[in-house]
Formats: C-alpha cells, sequence, structure tokens
C-alpha cells in the first residue's frame, strides 16, 4: 500500500517540469506602459565614410517596445533611406546603413538629417541628430555602368528627336537621379506616338556566362506632375544583340513625378525581331535604345495608326532619364 | 397540426398495445407555464420602453418504449406556445429528446443519440454557474427551468452519439474488476461556407477496481474530420489523465485522491502546411479526512498549467458578458444596459448548450479565480474544504477555500494572486428553513501602474422559506453582489493564447435582486409559485427592474 502512495506522490513531483516563457501574451509595458525616451537619437560617427568598411548605424533607447521609423534624409539630394521596426532601442542590427538609398534619387556628399518617430497610442515622439556623408558607397560588384550623363552622353550614342514642340532631349542639371545631371527627354508631338530616343552602344562580354534571370536592366526614371503631362506617355527600351536579335520591355505608364528605379531582368523582355537563334544571349548585348513615347492628342492622321488623344492637348511629354546600369543576380541598389 | 395527427395515432397504437403488455411503454412528461412581467425604471429616460410582459406554456411528452426486455426507447416531444400566441401563430414543435438503449447479451450497454456526459472537472465537466452561492428556493426554481431549457443535468453536457459501457470480473485477490466506458459523439456539423469540418468527440474512461481504491484512465479528445469541407485547418485536442482514490490503511480516516494528465491542442494549417502544437499538464493532489458522516475536511494542491486546453471542460456555462433581448438599451442615448442578476436567473442571456475550442470571454466581476472551474489554466496554489459539517441534524455548513496564483505572469513577469472563500449554511427547523451564501473572491498584482491590479468582488445568497400550511409556502430570497477594482483581461488568439489585454473596472458596483413568493403545492405532482421581485444596479448607469413571475408546473 506504501508503494502505491510513494508512487502517487512520485507521479505528482515527477511532473513538475514544464518550459515556461517570461510571461503570457504581449507584454503590458508595451500596450500600457509610459512611452520615455531613455537614450537620444544619436550615430554611430558623425561623419559616414561609406568607401571603408565600417559599421555605421544609429542608437537610441526608450522605454517600450513599438514600432518605430528611422527616415535619413539627403539635404542636398532629397535622398532618403527608411529603417522600420519593432522594438524598444535602435543598434547596429536594425539601422545598419551602407549609404543606400530607398529609390532614386541616391545620397551625395552632403549632410544627412536623420528623424526617428516613436509613437503609441497616446504619444509621439520624434528625435533627429544631423550626419556627413565623406565618401559614397562604391559600386555593387559586377555593376556596368553604362550612362549617368555626368560627363557628357557616352561615346557613339545615337540621338533621334521627332519634329514637335518644345522638345526637350538634352543634359539637364538639376535634381538628377544620381549626381547632378540627367537626360530629359520630352516635348510634343501631336502626329506620331514616338518622340524620340537615344541609341548607346555597349559591350557585354562579361556577361556571357550570366543567366538571362540575373541579368537586370536598371535605369532611373521620373514623369510629371498628372495633369501637366499626359496620364498614357511611356517608353520602351530595345536591347540588340549582335546576332540581329532586338529584344524589348515596355513601360507604360511613366505617372510618377519622383525619381524611381527601373530595374528589370533581361529574362521578362521579349523578341520583336525576327529570330535569329531565338536565345537570350546576355554576353551579346551591343545597344541599348531607350525610347519616348505617348498618345498624340492630334487632330489629323497619326502616323503608324491608332486612334489620338484629345486629352493631352497642349501637354508636355516628360519622361526623364539618368543612370542606365546592369547589374547581375539583383537590382541596382541606388 | 401534421405532428399532433401522427402524434395522437401512435399513442393510440401505443396504448392498445401497453394494454396487452404492461410495461412495454410508459408515459411521463411536463406541462410548465411560466409567465413574466418585468417594468424597468431609469430616471430621465423617455426613449426606452419601459415595460415588458413575455412567456410561455409548454408539454413535453416523454414516451418510453421496451420493444424487448433488453431494449428502451426514450422520446420526449415538445409543443410550446409563446405568450400571445393566438391560434398557434407561435407554437413551436420539436423532439427534446431521442434515446435509444440496451444491453447486448446481458454485458455490454450500449446508448445511441442524446447523451449526458459528464467525467472529471478537467476532462470532461459543464461546470456550475458563478451567480450562485446557495440559492434561495425561489430563485432555484428559475433555475431549473434554464437547466431544464438548456440540458443542463449536473455538470454533465448534453451530447449527440454513441455511448457504450461494459466491465471484466478479473479474479484476482487485489484488482477486482475493470469497468469501460466509451463514447463517441458529434459536437460539430461541417460548414461549407466558412469551410468548418465535422467535429467529433470520443472518449471514455478505464476504471480499475482494487482492495485499495479505484484507478481510472480518462481520455476527452475533440477532433476534426479530414474531408467533410474543402479543409482549410484540421483541429484536435486530446485530455488523457489519470486518477486513484485510496483510502490509507494506517489511518483509515484520511484518504488520498489524486488526478493528473497532459493535453495537447494540435492546430494542422493546410494552406500554409505547417503545424501548431501546444502541450501541458495539470495535477491535483488531495487528502482528505472524515471523522464522521457529520464532519468531513479535505485539503488540495492543485497545478493547472498555462497552456493546458480541454474544450469540454473549459466552456463557461453561462456568458456574464452577454446581453439580453430585454430592456437592451438604456437612458436616453440608447446605451448598452449591463446585464445583472436578474438577466442571468430569468431573461435570455447566452447560455453555451455545448463547447467549442475557442476559450470563452469571461467576466471577472463574477468569477476571477477559477472562471473555468478547476480546468482554468495557469493556476497553483491550494485548496482547503469544509465538505461538510452538521450539528444536530439541523445546521450544516460547508467552506471552500482557494489560494491560488498564477504559473506564468500575464503580460508581465509580476504574478496574480488569487483568493477565494466560499462558506454556505442551511438551518432547518420546524416549519422554517433558511439558506445563506458567501462568496468573497480577490485579485491582486504588485508592479507598475499599468499592470497592478487590486480587484475584490463579493456574492451573498440568502433564502428562507416558511410553511404556512402543508401547502403552502412563503419564500424570499436575496442575492447581493458587489465588484470593485481593476483587472485586465485577456484577449485570446486564434490558439487560446493570451494576445492582448483589456481593461476593465469596477467602481463600486453593486447589484441586488430580492423576490418575495408564493407557493401552492396543489399535490405532489402540480405547483404554482407567484413571486414579485426587484433588481437594482449601481454601475455607471445605475437602473431597477421590477418583476412578477407566476409558474405553474405540473409532473405527470
Amino acid at each position: 500500500m506504501r508503494n502505491i502512495i510513494y508512487i502517487f506522490i512520485a507521479v505528482v513531483f515527477l511532473s513538475c517540469n514544464r518550459e515556461k516563457p517570461d510571461f503570457l501574451g504581449g507584454s503590458l509595458n508595451d500596450q500600457f506602459g509610459e512611452l520615455l525616451v531613455l537614450d537620444s537619437l544619436t550615430s554611430s560617427t558623425s561623419d559616414f565614410n561609406f568607401s571603408i568598411v565600417s559599421p555605421r548605424f544609429f542608437e537610441a533607447q526608450w522605454s517600450k517596445n513599438l514600432n518605430w521609423q528611422l527616415d535619413v534624409v539627403g539635404v542636398q539630394s532629397g535622398a532618403t533611406k527608411s529603417f522600420t521596426g519593432f522594438s524598444s532601442k535602435l543598434d547596429i542590427d536594425n539601422t545598419s546603413w551602407n549609404g543606400s538609398a530607398n529609390d532614386f534619387p541616391s545620397f551625395l556628399t552632403e549632410s544627412c538629417v536623420a528623424t526617428l518617430v516613436l509613437s503609441d497610442n497616446i504619444n509621439t515622439i520624434t528625435m533627429s541628430t544631423v550626419v556627413s556623408i565623406t565618401e559614397l558607397k562604391p559600386l555593387q560588384d559586377n555593376l556596368m555602368l553604362v550612362a549617368d550623363f555626368e560627363e557628357g552622353m557616352p561615346v557613339n550614342t545615337i540621338k533621334f528627336v521627332q519634329q514637335g514642340e518644345s522638345m526637350t532631349f538634352n543634359i539637364e542639371s538639376g535634381q538628377a537621379a544620381n549626381g547632378t545631371s540627367y537626360y530629359a527627354m520630352g516635348g510634343i508631338v501631336n502626329w506620331d506616338y514616338y518622340l524620340g530616343s537615344i541609341k548607346v552602344p555597349v559591350e557585354t562580354e562579361e556577361y556571357i556566362n550570366v543567366s538571362p534571370l540575373l541579368l537586370y536592366f536598371n535605369m532611373a526614371l521620373i514623369g510629371g506632375v498628372l495633369g501637366e503631362v499626359p496620364a498614357n506617355q511611356f517608353m520602351k527600351i530595345y536591347l540588340r544583340e549582335d546576332d540581329g536579335e532586338r529584344y524589348s520591355y515596355e513601360i507604360n505608364p511613366v505617372n510618377w513625378d519622383t525619381w524611381r528605379l527601373v530595374s528589370i531582368p533581361y529574362s521578362e523582355f521579349v523578341l520583336e525581331s525576327d529570330p535569329a537563334n531565338n536565345t537570350k544571349d546576355p554576353g551579346t548585348i551591343n545597344q541599348i535604345e531607350i525610347m519616348s513615347l505617348s498618345c498624340p492628342s492630334g487632330p489629323g492622321t497619326i502616323v503608324g495608326g491608332g486612334t489620338a488623344c484629345p486629352e493631352n492637348m497642349g501637354l508636355q511629354v516628360k519622361t526623364d532619364i539618368d543612370f542606365i546600369a546592369f547589374s547581375t543576380n539583383e537590382s541596382y541598389q541606388p | 397540426m401534421r405532428l399532433i395527427g401522427i402524434c395522437f395515432c401512435v399513442l393510440i397504437a401505443i396504448n392498445l398495445e401497453a394494454q396487452e403488455r404492461v410495461k412495454k411503454v410508459e408515459f411521463y412528461g411536463i406541462a410548465k407555464t411560466n409567465v413574466l412581467h418585468q417594468s424597468y425604471d431609469v430616471e430621465g429616460d423617455t426613449t426606452n420602453i419601459s415595460k415588458a410582459n413575455y412567456g410561455h406554456s409548454l408539454i413535453d411528452l416523454g414516451i418510453l418504449l421496451r420493444p424487448t426486455t433488453s431494449t428502451e426507447v426514450a422520446v420526449e416531444l415538445r409543443i410550446r406556445n409563446e405568450l400571445g400566441g393566438f391560434w398557434g401563430s407561435s407554437v413551436t414543435y420539436g423532439i427534446r429528446r431521442l434515446t435509444l438503449k440496451g444491453v447486448v447479451n446481458d454485458a455490454i450497454r450500449y446508448k445511441i443519440g442524446d447523451l449526458d456526459l459528464e467525467m472529471t472537472p478537467y476532462t470532461l465537466y459543464n461546470s456550475g454557474y458563478q451567480d450562485l452561492v446557495n440559492e434561495a428556493t425561489v430563485f432555484q426554481m428559475a433555475r431549473e427551468i434554464i437547466d431544464y431549457e438548456y440540458y443542463f443535468t449536473g455538470n454533465a453536457w448534453r451530447q449527440q452519439g454513441i455511448q457504450s459501457d461494459f466491465g471484466f470480473e478479473l479474479n484476482n485477490n487485489t484488482f477486482k474488476s475493470l469497468d469501460v466506458n466509451v463514447f463517441s459523439t458529434r459536437n460539430r456539423t461541417p460548414d461549407f461556407n466558412s469551410a468548418s469540418p465535422e467535429r467529433l468527440f470520443t472518449g471514455g474512461q478505464l476504471a480499475l477496481n482494487t482492495t485499495y481504491g479505484q484507478l481510472k484512465f480518462h481520455s476527452a479528445n475533440l477532433h476534426d474530420l479530414k474531408n467533410t469541407v474543402n479543409d482549410i485547418m484540421l483541429y484536435q485536442n486530446s485530455v488523457n489523465s489519470l486518477s486513484a482514490r485510496v483510502q490509507l490503511p494506517d489511518i483509515p480516516k484520511f484518504t488520498l485522491d489524486y488526478e493528473g494528465g497532459i493535453s495537447k491542442a494540435n492546430y494542422d494549417d493546410l494552406v500554409a502546411d505547417e503545424q501548431i502544437t501546444i502541450n501541458d499538464y495539470y495535477w491535483n493532489l488531495g487528502l482528505s479526512y472524515a471523522s464522521s458522516d457529520k464532519l468531513k475536511i479535505r485539503i488540495n494542491a492543485i497545478n493547472t498549467g498555462p497552456q493546458f486546453r480541454s474544450p469540454a471542460a473549459q466552456t463557461v456555462r453561462l456568458g456574464y458578458s452577454s446581453s439580453s433581448n430585454i430592456f437592451p438599451t438604456i437612458g436616453n442615448d440608447l446605451s448598452i444596459r449591463k446585464m445583472g442578476l436578474l438577466d442571468y436567473l430569468y431573461n435570455d442571456v447566452k447560455y453555451n448548450r455545448t463547447f467549442d475550442d475557442r476559450l470563452d470571454l469571461y467576466n471577472p466581476a463574477f468569477s476571477n479565480v477559477l472562471p473555468y472551474g478547476l480546468a482554468t489554466p495557469n493556476r497553483k496554489g491550494f485548496s482547503l474544504s469544509l465538505e461538510e459539517y452538521k450539528i444536530e441534524d439541523k445546521l450544516e455548513l460547508s467552506s471552500h477555500v482557494h489560494v491560488v496564483s498564477e504559473i506564468v505572469g500575464s503580460g508581465t513577469t509580476n504574478l496574480k494572486s488569487f483568493f477565494k472563500a466560499t462558506a454556505k449554511a442551511n438551518y432547518h427547523y420546524k416549519k422554517w428553513s433558511v439558506n445563506a451564501g458567501l462568496t468573497h473572491e480577490s485579485t491582486t498584482r504588485d508592479g507598475d501602474s499599468f499592470e497592478a491590479i487590486d480587484l475584490s468582488i463579493m456574492l451573498f445568497d440568502f433564502g428562507l422559506d416558511f410553511n404556512i400550511s402543508e401547502n403552502i409556502a412563503l419564500l424570499l430570497g436575496s442575492k447581493y453582489h458587489t465588484a470593485n477594482g481593476n483587472e485586465l483581461v485577456a484577449i485570446y488568439d486564434n490558439y487560446n493564447n493570451p494576445l492582448l489585454f483589456e481593461p476593465v473596472s469596477f467602481n463600486d458596483n453593486k447589484q441586488m435582486l430580492n423576490s418575495l413568493g408564493f407557493m401552492v403545492e396543489f399535490n405532489e405532482r402540480s405547483t404554482l409559485t407567484a413571486s414579485a421581485s426587484t433588481f437594482s444596479q449601481v454601475d455607471e448607469r445605475d437602473y431597477k427592474l421590477n418583476q412578477f413571475q407566476i409558474l405553474y408546473r405540473l409532473n405527470f
């Protein structure tokens, strides 16, 4: 009988072992605790030299886990790098920065304002600090820069501009996607979709063993404010191979008014010419053609057929480009 | 009308048959009329309707058919007419119960149809009400109506399925016999619109009777049946436990009892192709002392894991945060009226007829220590019970004390501490009979202001019956409930894990329900009760309700 009792007690106490979390459910401190800043926003160093391998990050600490957002904005370029997370501090794990931006425009060597916004259900706290970019980040491995228009047009570029009104096919300076110069393409052609183009020669032998899935065509592109530009303006890109095959990709519409990265794998281009070997060979691309197009407003006959878009009457096409480059394995990081 | 006609023909045929073979057919039944008038009183309220009359009459006719000596069919037919349902406009018909039971070879008993199932408080158990301690007769009569309508028989859940039990004699001096009880029921029908598969509840008990006591294995399994809909998620929960009760040979007045088990909840997400499994265990070790028939004391140590999942034992019977359609709003701004003691006893608040896989919302103003009974997850501590103490067969006393705490903190590392004390007394003297009960609960947690908890609740029941004559009794009943303090109630995710916490506070809230009634017993089968009640609630919005009830019952 005693043995049975001992077994009872043994069963009870041998089973007294369970893995326990710190607590069940979401933290009450996170849900109801007061939001207090424990350490203000600082940067790991005041000067960010992205040309050397060194940790560059931001630090701050507050009293509860919450969704936070840190935006670093270039004072001159307007470039933005954002970090978001759910935690109670910023450190090297969640704000490590390699100098890239969210999208075009890219950062310049300039001062940047970093702004941290902490918000719970009751309070919103904003903190800022200033950092300087002393050296820009190096270009990605295996990146081939075709044109950034900082020192003019690439050698042997062929430009074609239609007859039209206020035709602008020039290198402009100002708020570029990268650096200070970009190529403006626009104007008004009321009788044809085609406004103009540039043909840039390239040599891509280094990509001979790269899969079309892993070769990216990158370009910065900006339209204009809707209402001031046609809503249906668009661009067409041709990549020509040395066997005469021509592959195309259409970006339609171009209806945004801030610089954006357009990054397209070569595998998404479609054959538009008569086939030769009917195979995309990344190592044989010898020309890039970038065309600016828009539905003409008319009146009169539209060259190449199609119907006119009277709503575009008086609207000037704007399809400006910058930073044309090939990258492998991943899109370009602006 | 067709149903009545069929029933009439069946009854005549059965009667003729019954005249030939005695006891092959038996009839039983209940007829009931319940009429309620309620009026609502809030100062300055000119928007809400202030009076409500409702009630019903019903007849439940039970038929026991015994086609063979080893088979019995039980059917209960219902005809119900709502108050004011003239010319049959509100008449409903139905079958309240249909059960076939019998014995195979004088050895295996079986039951098919409606089953009332109960095992242990951790495996399969319909925990009792939270708004009573030791209720007055006038309230018990109202409570019986609820129990009858919602099939609450003791602590059993009404399910539909099949059950069988049988036993073996073991021809051993130590191990005497083995009893087996198994069941399988349909807990939920499939719903194609919500892709909810059919759900079964299966389980049983295996009891080994020894010279030292009984050793029992219990199993309760709630599980989805695959391919009854286009499955998205399949759920399975099993609770397996072992219990034993042993009288200590050296000290025979002491009895040791134990129950311990494990639960395993499995969620198979077929879309995301992932499984989530939640395991935990519980144990309850008790020592009881019985000096005589007049005194029984018991002490228990309890430990129920934070992830312990037992749907058939963790479903609350009454939704104390639910609403009634009787005076649903209050004030000219039509705020939702907070329900109270009168609603829980007489009005159409939410009662759970069965259990499901979700932990129910509970109202901490009524039970915060053990809202899901002993199966409440995340509790450890001990309880001390004076289970029975009799003085001269006139006064019966009992009391229970629970001192428990959380095992793991909720939203914080600080643990909640709980205290619950219950005391009951019944006194009978000549024509007088008095009963009273008091429950006090407190919940505390230290820490920063956002996590500190200090909640105290109290429920008092009092009843007095005076038999004016042999057939007429005066019934007096009173209930008083208070709640003061704050609590953070968990909002559970789909896996019954706390996700967020919702603050609730009670600013010295008070409820009181008083009833005075007369009961006339026409004979041992029929009674008529008339009662007048007043109810007042002191809360964010104070209000009063008055009620008059006539209840006629006839058993045959």
